[in-house]
């Protein structure tokens, strides 16, 4: 995909966007006059940069349709697309997995899935990840007693 | 009286007990400051109840050499990881890690160190020579003063939009609308939260931050080892040390920071970041090299550090003078003065001289203890930059977990890095520069409270905002900063391109 064609797509989905912030902001944010001093209520800063938004992409959808901005290609192979979405899944389901399987158990399984996908030795992931797991327990819950989800486990 | 009592003070300081206490408050302070989401802040509260049973003095030292030391700490992850392990170091950020990632970690943490403690030192002498009158300067900021401050430092976003106003415009406003979620802080009315409990607070600063920065930085190093070789691996050198040649010539950046840094420190509610962002963009007016910016600049790094370690000692002015702490830090360091019997205000100095003094000239050694600590561990620090990213990343990619979650014991904001981090990873790809939005986010509820309060003040008359001269002082500056920016950004590149096209 070329610069030009990707600030039209993301133009046009700014422009959406803004379009949504302000009828959501007209139709939705419930305003009892009490709210509102001197004509300025918790919508008029919404509002304002609904509209500004609005103006801003459509002038950058204009000089994009115009050609102005540059034809750079936007690079991303399909080996880096496919390790950011494993990276993004992993850390989707580790984030959505922590509260149900306990912080401990989480984290292990998402270092091993990660170090794996990463081509990092097997000697080494099974080094670093109770490593790493003890650094946490002895730093932040022995000494900062800070308090990790404990799930079904630990 | 200083003088009289100098003698005394410095032996108290000195004293075995209370030089191990520095030592081991700045390294705990640097090591919080380092992981990211754990702040200075909360490294003073986790310290507070070692406290209790020791001597006044010892106790306020350990607390104030953890709070230098957590400001001094987030810089570290900032320049190794882009990770900034507190928003006082965001601005460092970007500046730094192109530094590490060129091979030149070592100098990039020595510039961070040896400006910090610039900043520091002189924060201290402002604290002992100024105070009275920095405090006075402060009494003065009402709402109108902080609307039109918080509107100086939106127009930092023209200068970060990295060449292109339009982007780093609506990134801007994108970073102020996610301030707007959550309880309207005038009325109460509930904005954007879509019926969820977790937005009634708004979006917090710090998983945001770490979201915006560090989370998105995983992606791009997840992105660049998508073409590695098994075995293959991604390290960098930690390069030479700083010279000090390079250091000697920011002293007039690094002056200019570390006023910048007293002014807005003194101010209560203001904090470290918005010093910092404020300092960089001074310095990137007044640069020979200002295209260097964001692009690994040691004026860059000596500029955020020096504003941001220069709030520190500020921070202590309404405190030590008028007894209002100015952010939870202070606070904190208030509730530990109150449990010792001691109230600050207006007579602390008097009547409690050996303590207020104590406290300012403890700090300015603080500041010495943080340069010996730093100067010995900057060369370990830097071995960070050779750790392979395969090992590094998915650890880092805990740490913020973790940082997410200890802020408010939230599973929310665990999810809410994930979010910020794609925002972050994807902007940049279509050209949009994420820095405008953490400013946005975070001057824009000062913003809109302070233009709210300042009509609630005048009884809806605008004119308050241009009656006043600190509202004036700010505005003109503010007008000035857009003109030179449309100028340098706008103006120029267009009249450029008109003489070349003419010249064909």
């Amino acid at each position: 995909m070329t610069k030009r064609k990707a600030d039209c797509i993301v133009s046009a989905m700014l422009i959406c966007f803004s379009v949504a912030v302000l009828v959501y902001t007209k139709c939705k944010v419930i305003v009892p006059d009490a709210y509102v001093s001197y004509g300025i209520g918790p919508q008029t800063l919404p509002t304002i940069l609904g509209w500004v938004i609005l103006i801003l992409s459509i002038f950058l959808f204009l000089s994009s349709l115009a050609g102005k901005t540059e034809e750079q290609k936007l690079a991303l192979d399909k080996q880096e697309l496919k390790i950011i979405l494993i990276f993004i899944a992993a850390f989707a389901v580790y984030i959505v997995a922590m509260p149900v399987l306990g912080f401990y158990v989480a984290t292990a399984l998402f270092l091993i899935v990660i170090f794996h996908v990463l081509k990092v030795e097997k000697k080494l992931i099974f080094i670093l990840t109770p490593g790493t797991l003890l650094a946490v327990y002895v730093i932040f819950t022995m000494i900062c007693e800070v308090y990790l989800p404990s799930g079904l486990f630990v | 009286m200083l003088i009289q009592m100098l003698p005394s003070i410095l032996l108290n300081i000195f004293s075995p007990f209370n030089i191990f206490i520095l030592f081991a408050g700045m390294a705990v302070g640097i090591t919080i400051g380092a992981l990211p989401g754990l702040t200075a802040t909360m490294g003073v509260a986790l310290l507070l109840p070692f406290t209790f049973r020791m001597d006044t003095m010892p106790a306020l030292l350990l607390l104030c050499a953890v709070y230098c030391g957590g400001i001094y700490g987030g810089s570290i992850t900032a320049v190794l990881l882009k990770t900034p392990g507190t928003p006082a170091s965001a601005a460092t950020a970007e500046d730094g890690f192109a530094l590490s990632k060129r091979g030149q970690a070592r100098s990039a943490l020595e510039m961070t160190l040896y400006a910090s403690t610039f900043g520091g030192v002189l924060s201290c002498l402002a604290l002992l020579g100024l105070a009275p009158q920095i405090a006075k300067i402060a009494l003065e900021f009402g709402p109108p003063e902080y609307a039109c401050l918080a509107f100086f430092g939106l127009t930092i976003i023209i200068s970060v939009s990295g060449g292109n106003i339009v982007k780093g415009l609506i990134a801007g406003c994108l970073g102020i609308l996610l301030s707007c979620i959550g309880l309207d802080p005038i009325s109460g009315g509930v904005r954007y939260t879509f019926g969820s409990a977790n937005l009634m607070a708004g979006l917090q600063l710090v998983p945001t931050m770490i979201g915006l920065f560090a989370v998105s930085q995983i992606l791009e190093q997840a992105q660049r080892m998508g073409n590695l070789r098994k075995g293959e691996t991604t390290r960098v050198g930690t390069g030479n040390p700083l010279p000090m040649k390079l250091f000697f010539e920011q002293t007039v950046n690094m002056i200019r920071s570390s006023i910048i840094g007293i002014l807005v420190g003194a101010l209560p509610g203001t904090g470290s970041a918005i010093a910092s962002f404020i300092s960089v963009n001074a310095a990137k007016r007044s640069s020979k090299n200002p295209e260097e910016y964001g692009k690994g600049s040691y004026e860059a790094i000596a500029a955020s550090e020096a504003g941001n370690n220069a709030v520190t000692g500020a921070a202590m002015i309404p405190l030590l003078t008028l007894g209002v702490p100015g952010d939870v830090t202070t606070a904190v360091m208030l509730g530990a003065l109150i449990i010792k019997g001691i109230k600050p205000g207006p007579a602390f100095f008097t009547s409690y001289p050996d303590i207020a003094y104590g406290i300012i000239v403890g700090f300015l050694v603080i500041q010495f203890v943080m340069l010996a600590v730093g100067f010995v561990a900057t060369k370990g620090f830097a071995r960070v930059a050779e750790i392979p990213s395969q090992v590094l990343t998915p650890i880092v990619a805990v740490l913020c977990v973790i940082g997410a979650y200890a802020i408010n014991n939230s599973v929310f904001d665990t999810k809410l890095i994930l979010v910020m981090g794609l925002v972050g990873f994807l902007l940049p790809k279509f050209g949009f520069p994420t820095v405008p939005i953490l400013i946005g986010f975070i001057l824009g509820e000062t913003f809109e409270k302070g233009i709210r309060q300042g009509l609630v003040m005048s009884t809806g008359d605008w004119s308050i905002f241009v009656s006043r001269p600190i509202c004036i002082f700010f505005l003109a500056i503010a007008l000035l900063f857009l003109g030179s920016s449309v100028y340098r950004e706008v103006i120029k590149p267009l009249r450029d391109r008109y003489r070349v096209q003419i010249k064909g």
